[in-house]
């Protein structure tokens, strides 16, 4: 139970942390932050209830008003903005990355973890993420996923990192990876 | 600590925060219904000036925490203008404006505490289930105050590679840093189990 709560509270604020590391910068200077590979790597290393947990940890957090998503935002109103889906996609996301996870533990750790984190950390997160932009932008659905294909090359180098620190993890730590030791 | 409520004291603090959520709840209902410009606009305008009753240092303050989702604003009413839509762009941005100002507002003036009692008072029914929920506030304040700790031990990790190396740490400093969140969490969990002897 305690290693429980320890490991859910220590993601969400390690995913809250990465909102403050730019990862990779783009060429004209934007950089772009890694909370969503948070996501990933709190479904991929604790499993789905714990991951999901952690995700949903923080998100009610930032509601309610602690400044822990990127760049120090936070409060209710980013719940109602166009991004408010993918933020209410995150535990979900997390929670299908680590139940991947738990069903392939002995496939191999970059291979299944970079599956993972496609299908939780970017697809099962979009699909909220898509729905809220529908009901809040009035626009098309068409229109809509057509415009956030633009985030999509950079949550797939989010993907393949996810992938990359599960098979360190797995070589050097492998006690740490929950997910594959059940 | 970290918290966007106002250190500016205002008459909306005495208001109980369940009160609060409901009139954002039920605004934000009513808003995404309405399309008549005039009613959208005195709305905006009632919002404005919600957030000045309480002083130019509070309205400073409440738009301070509004800018960061002006780059939003922005490529909505890009995408209506090149769509042709100016006019349905602009109902929207209000629209947005209400909303998100509201929640602000809510944000800004309903203290942390009293917003955690509230959510371990709706979830409490999940208690007769047989779900443990005695450990909420601590999960909440674990985070709190793991963030600036893990923010402290980033910037430590970041200070080594630039010393070590030309190139920028980028994503190799998540590595490290996950390893030392997974140790945290085993003395962490190694602490509560020291403090909460009977709770198993």
């Amino acid at each position: 139970m305690e290693r429980n709560i320890a490991y859910i509270a220590l993601f969400a604020a390690f995913t809250a942390a990465l909102g403050f590391i730019p990862i990779i910068t783009l060429a004209f200077g934007v950089p772009i932050t890694a909370q969503t590979l948070g996501v990933m790597l709190g479904g991929c290393i604790l499993g789905s209830w714990r991951g999901g947990l952690a995700s949903l940890l923080l998100i009610v957090l930032i509601a309610l008003g602690v400044p822990l998503l990127a760049g120090g935002r936070g409060g209710l109103g980013l719940f109602f903005s166009p991004s408010g889906g993918f933020l209410i996609g995150w535990p979900i996301g997390a929670f299908a990355c680590g139940l991947i996870m738990e069903r392939f533990r002995t496939t191999h750790p970059f291979a299944i973890s970079l599956i993972a984190s496609v299908i939780g950390g970017i697809i099962v997160v979009y699909i909220p993420g898509i729905f809220g932009m529908y009901l809040v932008l009035e626009q098309p659905l068409v229109q809509i996923i057509y415009s956030i294909m633009v985030f999509v090359p950079g949550d797939l180098i989010k993907a393949i990192i996810s992938g990359l620190i599960i098979m360190l993890l797995c070589k050097y730590r492998p006690e740490s990876v929950i997910s594959r030791n059940g | 600590m970290l918290n966007l409520n106002s250190p500016i004291k205002t008459p909306y603090h005495n208001l109980p925060v369940v009160w609060k959520l409901a009139i954002l709840s039920i605004t934000t209902i009513i808003v995404y219904q309405l399309e008549d410009h005039l009613i959208l606009t005195a709305l905006f305008l009632v919002l404005f000036l919600l957030n000045l009753i309480p002083g130019i240092n509070f309205l400073k303050l409440a738009i301070r925490n509004l800018t960061p989702i002006i780059p939003f604003m922005v490529i909505i009413l890009l995408w209506h203008v090149l769509t042709g839509a100016i006019v349905q762009g602009m109902v929207l941005l209000v629209k947005f404006m209400i909303v998100i100002s509201l929640a602000n507002l809510v944000t800004m003036t309903s203290q942390l505490d009293d917003m955690i009692v509230l959510i371990e008072k709706l979830v409490k029914p999940l208690g007769k289930i047989g779900l443990d929920l005695s450990f909420l506030g601590l999960t909440f304040g674990l985070v709190i105050r793991s963030v600036p700790n893990l923010l402290e031990i980033t910037k430590r990790l970041n200070f080594s590679w630039r010393s070590r190396s030309l190139k920028r740490p980028t994503w190799r400093l998540v590595f490290p840093l996950i390893c030392f969140a997974l140790d945290d969490a085993d003395h962490v969990a190694e602490a509560i189990k020291a403090r909460r002897p009977n709770k198993g």
